[in-house]
């Protein structure tokens, strides 16, 4: 997968994952004005590339840490955030005071990724639903305290990927990234309910394959 | 039969309570044994995650790539380049970048080589710049920095006292530009990082100190006693007395 870089094809990144403003117009006096001053347009701030480097390189491992997830490929991880960092940086002048930086540029790198050839495999495979969340908040019977616990990072690893995928973002946003709700309900583009029960799922999921993937290990004698 | 509060342990491991709510989880849990055990689940698979989750970083050469992105698009006169560079692989990128400056600077006389290591010291320096873990002894004193790379290095220099200064040492570590060991010495001047690379020179040549630009940053380079200098900086001049400390301590 190959991520075109010209700018026509940012302006066609819109409807729904419209986080970067794509009128021409914008862009070109935001070109030739530098960002957008303050005030402009309402809410619009208009980040400066000096702001920008400070909030943006701190978030380059995180960022391609969700990229490698998401790609499951480090060349595609690598044009991923190479191509999110190129779309932030022409859309600085949109991003809006208030709002959740770490957010937008988790937004931008997924949208980007759901565009991508590999993004719209994803797109056209079922994703899981999210009935049963009642459910499945159910309380966790003691004998599994502390066989989690005792999981090796490297098992734990395996159960993340074998989740579907949308339930594989919520959990790595929420409890990799340590983002609210509100965070991830921004950067997914869905509301916080759809949040609290895709992550509730989602754990539920996980445990299961976990305690599965110990309980085969130990009747196989793998572990001292 | 469950507890009542149990659909709440989730919200509160993940402290998205608010603070009545939150008072009235911590003064229940303790004397609920259904609710601290599903809350110690709760933890326990999201430390879980959290360690298992975080297992990739980005590969130093995609920060160099980042950086430079993000100051290219602060130079107009640079964005013709932004377009094709991102097609080659980093490396490739590193050398034909060199050339471009090599095109651009009145540096005469230095050979390709020499730019292909300025790149490669830019892309260092950027990876100190963004890197939460910059160099491997990390001290403030030279006492200890410099001791660090005996037997580690064929070739040892002096490093100065920086206090009273405006400088502080950070730390330093080992480095490899041009496929050749090398040391690189991490200073704060005020706000600004300043990396030094100390290289074995390829000659006895001395050579003055030279201040140029590299990308965004202020390059000095200077040869003395048999070792090469380069110092990278984003500061305009605060950096300059650093270089002339430097070559004080290494005079033969
Ligand atoms: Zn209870």
């Amino acid at each position: 997968m190959r991520f075109a870089l010209t700018t026509t094809r940012a302006a066609g990144f819109q409807g729904k994952s419209d986080d970067v403003r794509s009128d021409e117009k914008f862009r070109r006096d935001q070109t030739r004005m530098g960002p957008a001053p303050v005030g402009f347009r309402g809410h619009v701030s208009g980040l400066q590339s000096k702001d920008f480097e400070k909030l943006a390189l701190p978030l380059l491992d995180p960022l391609y840490n969700f990229a490698r997830w998401l790609c499951g490929d480090p060349d595609e991880a690598r044009d991923l955030v190479q191509e999110t960092m190129t779309k932030a940086l022409r859309g600085l002048g949109s991003f809006r005071e208030g709002t959740n930086f770490r957010a937008w540029m988790f937004r931008i790198l997924r949208n980007t990724f759901l565009t991508s050839r590999t993004g719209l495999e994803r797109r056209n495979t079922e994703q899981e639903d999210e009935d049963g969340f009642e459910d499945s908040v159910v309380t966790h019977e003691t004998p599994e305290l502390t066989l989690i616990r005792r999981a090796d990072s490297e098992l734990v690893q395996r159960c993340i990927a074998l989740l579907p995928a949308n339930f594989q973002e919520v959990l790595l946003l929420a409890d990799v990234e340590e983002m609210k709700y509100h965070e991830v309900a921004e950067a997914l583009d869905i509301p916080v309910g759809t949040v609290m029960s895709r992550l509730a799922r989602a754990r539920g999921k996980l445990r299961e394959h976990v305690l599965e993937m110990m309980g085969t290990r130990k009747t196989q004698g793998i572990r001292a | 039969m469950s507890c009542e509060f149990i659909k709440q342990v989730a919200l509160y491991a993940d402290d998205e309570m608010d603070r009545a709510d939150q008072e009235k989880m911590a003064a229940h849990i303790p004397g609920c044994m259904e609710c601290t055990s599903t809350l110690a689940n709760h933890l326990d698979l999201k430390k879980a995650v959290r360690v298992s989750g975080k297992s990739f970083s980005a590969p130093p050469d995609l920060h160099a790539a980042i950086f430079r992105q993000i100051h290219q698009d602060q130079t107009p006169q640079r964005q013709g380049v932004s377009a094709w560079w991102k097609w080659i692989s980093a490396p490739v990128t590193a050398v034909l970048l060199a050339a471009v400056v090599l095109l651009s600077l009145p540096h005469t006389g230095s050979k390709d080589k020499e730019d292909a290591l300025l790149a490669e010291l830019v892309d260092q320096h950027v990876v100190a710049l963004s890197s939460a873990n910059p160099v491997d002894v990390v001290s403030e004193t030279r006492h200890t920095v410099k001791p660090w790379f005996q037997g580690k290095l064929p070739y040892t220099f002096n490093l100065p006292e920086v206090e009273g200064t405006p400088y502080k040492l950070v730390g330093g570590k080992l480095t490899y530009a041009r496929q050749t060991a090398g040391a690189e010495l991490l200073y704060m001047a005020g706000q600004h990082k300043v990396s030094v690379f100390i290289y074995q020179a390829n000659s006895r040549q001395e050579k003055p100190l030279h201040k140029f630009r590299e990308l965004s940053f202020n390059c000095t380079h200077w040869q003395q006693n048999g070792l090469e200098f380069y110092m990278l900086t984003d500061a305009q001049d605060e950096a300059d007395r650093l270089a002339t400390m430097l070559q004080e301590v290494n005079r033969s």
